[in-house]
């Protein structure tokens, strides 16, 4: 990131658009200062992930979450009125719609690639994946072992091709043709859908909530917030700035350039955006997220649970000995922080509203 | 004055190694031993001396033996591989009708000035497993379709044949020119001796032409042990690790996961790795011109 470099440097900006991981990152190199939530009616979750040691260090401008886009014709097809709310009823969804389908088609696509998935439904789970304030690996417990196994089988049982994103084409132009019929992905992909199908297409797809293990799922929150650098001299006209870019009209115009998704509930009660039916399962699930704790060591331990599962369905390593080695190698990556929290524990950042509201 | 003018003249140039190579390369010698990271940049208080740790995490570390295998892997057969392809174009294109050479010496040197991202791009699509060029070919004469960057085999046969493709116009080139240097009375005197084409290629052109294919493998085992933009474009290091390379794993730790010190010592282990086959190199072709 080049933000790490300019502070290296001890030249950074006044402001930056960072996401939660990087966020975590300035927090440990006491690069950006708090500031209180500029509006109250922040998505808890987008507000949640910028707070550290009791206080918020970043305005959350736009948020990311993952959910169901999926082929509702083919659904019908299958028999299905609507996407299942559960894993159970989703794998019997995705076999039945095996079936209706043709060869080299498949239910799901999931590229082995890419770790928000599995982050999803890892998430979805009560115990999380490191323990004692980040100091050590917990992969290797029965609920993150479930949801590798549930990720694995759709693998091993032919619903999902092992192939990575740079394998595919054209992901629009093969989900109109049928060759996937539910894909976890963001907000940004309803741009994209409608920027490279025909509009005759638009009927093609939809979108819906993540299924979770006992019901409707948690997904994680992503996105992008704003910072103010320590270093800063015009720290009031940063806040002015930031202050100014969450108002609804500025939100708004974000959304219709971008497609990025305002942070604040208020844009959301108003058109283009109460209008559209396809962004109604994305206001669903961004009241149910929450994300990890965040820590500067975070992107690396999700690239290795990424290749841990790659082991699994490519490599054909059994989810114990995965998850073993997993934590094996988290708890290394993990070494320097707990030295530093030995020390002192302000030093490395320790998210403290987890569970708060 | 004269004795001191030589020393002067080159002292620019000096000046500037120093300062571009021989201050970096002590810089990152000096950062491999210590556990330079994110904590660090944070506060200098947390600056270590850890001696030799970053190598010996290194060493316990099943991807960097991994990233090791997969680069030796590109670079044996890889460097072969090109030298052969660049040596037979050039004889090639030297023995063609005048007229076509212009045709195919640029249709051979068109990948190597070719920026290697694009390129990788468009490999990325003839590699496709459902929609690629190269597996509607292997159907159409009866093979099957093969999963090439999804399997960890055959990605590293991909990135090694993408590799060699990009290079060996390069070699070509250079192989054309100095084969144009022979004398043709040479080939007049073999072939009234009695020489055939055979004999004329081992005898006259492969050694006359050794030094040349010696610098090339030179440059060539330098370029290889660099491998990264390939893999970056093509597999990003997958599937499973296969295709990671010893710089693309540097890359990584360094400039991913902010684990500075221990991308310092990969990038030192490189670095004696490349001088080790440069020493190798220079050894055997000294033995072989003797010999």
């Amino acid at each position: 990131m080049r933000l790490v470099s300019a502070v290296a440097a001890g030249d950074p900006p006044d402001i930056a658009q960072v996401g939660n991981t990087d966020l975590a990152t300035l927090v440990t190199l006491h690069a950006v200062i708090a500031q209180p939530p500029v509006a109250p009616d922040f998505f808890p979750g987008a507000l949640n992930v910028t707070r550290f040691h009791g206080k918020y260090y970043g305005t959350p401008w736009y948020v990311d979450t993952r959910l169901l886009f999926y082929r509702p014709d083919i659904l019908r097809r299958a028999g299905f009125a609507r996407p299942a709310r559960t894993w159970t009823d989703w794998l019997k969804q995705m076999q039945a719609v095996r079936r209706v389908l043709k060869r080299g088609q498949y239910p799901l696509l999931a590229p082995i690639n890419e770790y928000a998935f599995l982050e999803v439904l890892a998430l979805q789970q009560q115990t999380p994946v490191l323990r004692d304030d980040a100091r050590y690996g917990n992969f290797d417990n029965p609920e993150f072992r479930a949801a590798l196994t549930f990720y694995k089988n759709l693998f091993t049982q032919g619903l999902a091709p092992p192939i990575a994103d740079h394998q595919l084409i054209n992901l629009w132009w093969q989900m109109a043709r049928g060759d996937f019929v539910f894909y976890v992905s963001g907000p940004w992909n309803i741009g994209e859908f409608r920027r490279l199908l025909p509009p005759k297409d638009e009927g093609l797809w939809m979108t819906a909530p993540m299924p979770g293990p006992h019901g409707p799922g948690a997904s994680l929150i992503g996105g992008s917030d704003f910072v103010i650098f320590r270093t800063s001299t015009r720290k009031r006209l940063a806040t002015a700035f930031i202050r100014y870019m969450l108002e609804n009209r500025q939100q708004i115009y974000l959304y219709k350039l971008t497609g990025d998704l305002p942070a604040r509930r208020g844009p959301w009660a108003l058109p283009p955006l109460a209008g559209d039916v396809k962004l109604r399962a994305f206001r669903r699930q961004l009241e149910h997220v929450s994300s990890f704790e965040a820590i500067p060591e975070w992107d690396e331990i999700m690239d290795g649970m990424r290749r841990a599962a790659e082991q699994v369905i490519i490599g054909g390593q059994s989810v114990r000995a995965a998850t073993r080695n997993l934590d094996r190698k988290v708890n290394n990556w993990l070494a320097a922080r707990r030295q530093i929290m030995a020390k002192d524990k302000t030093q490395a950042p320790i998210r403290s509203g987890m569970s708060a509201p | 004055m004269k004795s001191i003018s030589g020393p002067l003249f080159v002292l620019p140039a000096l000046a500037l190694i120093a300062l571009f190579v021989l201050i970096p390369f002590l810089g990152v010698l000096g950062l491999s031993m210590t556990n330079f990271d994110i904590y660090v940049l944070a506060s200098s208080a947390n600056l270590h001396f850890i001696g030799g740790a970053n190598y010996v995490h290194l060493f316990h570390d099943q991807a960097a033996w991994q990233a090791l295998e997969t680069t030796l892997t590109v670079v044996l057969a890889g460097v072969p591989a090109t030298l052969a392809l660049s040596l037979i174009c050039a004889l090639m294109i030297e023995s063609i009708a005048p007229r076509w050479r212009g045709l195919f010496r640029t249709a051979f040197f068109l990948p190597v000035v070719c920026s290697t991202v694009a390129v990788a791009i468009s490999w990325r699509y003839l590699l496709n497993t459902h929609y690629g060029l190269i597996n509607h070919l292997l159907v159409a004469v009866d093979l099957p379709a093969l999963n090439w960057l999804g399997s960890p085999t055959l990605a590293v046969i991909a990135i090694t044949v993408v590799v060699v493709w990009k290079g060996f116009g390069y070699g070509m080139i250079i192989l054309a020119a100095a084969r144009r240097e022979i004398p043709e009375e040479l080939y007049d005197i073999a072939r009234i001796e009695g020489a055939g084409v055979r004999q004329q290629l081992l005898s006259i052109t492969v050694p006359i032409l050794a030094p040349t294919l010696g610098l090339l493998a030179l440059l060539d085992v330098a370029g290889y042990w660099q491998l990264f933009a390939e893999p970056y474009v093509l597999t990003q290091g997958g599937p499973m690790g296969s295709t990671m390379s010893l710089l693309l794993l540097m890359y990584d730790r360094g400039f991913r996961w902010w684990r500075w010190g221990v991308a310092s010592a990969l990038a030192m282990i490189l670095t004696v790795i490349m001088w080790l086959f440069v020493w190798l190199q220079r050894h055997t072709k000294t033995s072989w011109r003797e010999g």
